[in-house]
């Protein structure tokens, strides 16, 4: 079976980015896509965990760095609700 | 949430726990949060709290210092912590807290609870023992740092490890000698 599609440029642009994005070819991503048994299994809670671990550790950022901007972000959550609680 | 013996330590977070532990999944505040999943402590989280916990991990500026942590990512790790904890509705204002208002519903849900411990990063509420009227209100709370929080843990566990006859003097030293 032979499936034929006209996409724009622009369209066509964009599919073969996101496909290269994926690092796969166009077919590959259009058939994961379109069919249910060609997709990836959902990530594993474990697979979800190591990979945030990998993320902080290529971060460059320190467990204190951490700990002072975790004190900062709950500040800005913080003054943001504030503000929007101040709006009449 | 699972049934708590009145046993295990009542223990409120706060949101600085939650951010480190979903950005640091090997740090030392969520080895604070594995205690929890282990049956080792209760945590308790009001809604306020809860809500609060939401809006910074999922906060947009996140997605740009964390890209490794997708919305998706901390929302899966806020669920989790949801499987453990027990949830309670806002407690009523017990203590005004003046030093920081923004605190002030964490000190009530500490009280309402009459929790044994708060973890936090946070220096206003690092001090919270030093404010007399909570003092009053609740002496016996510790407040502590994620650190000093797991090595207190860990001397628990210890003490309870030891067996029971050690706290007493040996049973032969009030007998006759001969």
């Amino acid at each position: 079976m032979t499936l034929m599609l006209e996409l724009s440029p622009a369209e066509e642009r964009e599919l073969v980015a996101t496909a290269e994005k994926e690092g796969i070819s166009v077919e590959e991503y259009i058939l994961r896509r379109v069919l249910p048994s060609r997709s990836e299994p959902p990530e594993t809670w474990e697979q979800r965990r190591s990979r945030v671990v990998a993320g902080f550790a290529a971060s460059g950022m320190t467990e204190e760095e951490l700990e002072e901007y975790a004190v900062q972000a709950v500040k800005q959550v913080r003054a943001e609700r504030r503000a929007k609680e101040a709006q009449p | 949430m699972r049934e708590r013996s009145s046993l295990i330590p009542k223990v409120v977070l706060d949101t600085t726990i939650i951010f480190a532990a979903t950005f640091h999944p090997e740090g030392v505040a969520a080895k604070v949060l594995r205690l929890l999943e282990d049956g080792e402590i209760a945590v308790v989280i009001s809604n306020r709290l809860r809500s609060e916990y939401e809006d910074t991990v999922t906060h947009p500026a996140q997605r740009v210092r964390f890209p490794f942590v997708t919305e998706e990512d901390a929302r899966a790790y806020l669920n989790y912590i949801d499987k453990f904890a027990e949830r309670i509705p806002n407690p009523p204002t017990h203590l005004s807290y003046p030093r920081d208002f923004d605190d002030e519903h964490i000190v009530n849900l500490i009280i309402e609870i009459r929790a044994d411990f708060l973890v936090a990063l946070d220096k206003d509420l690092l001090s919270l023992s030093e404010f007399p009227p909570f003092r009053e209100v609740l002496p016996e709370i510790q407040v502590l740092r994620p650190g000093a929080f797991l090595r207190k843990m860990e001397q628990r566990r210890e003490q309870s490890h030891e067996p029971e006859h050690s706290l007493e003097p040996p049973a032969s030293s009030s007998e006759p000698l001969l």
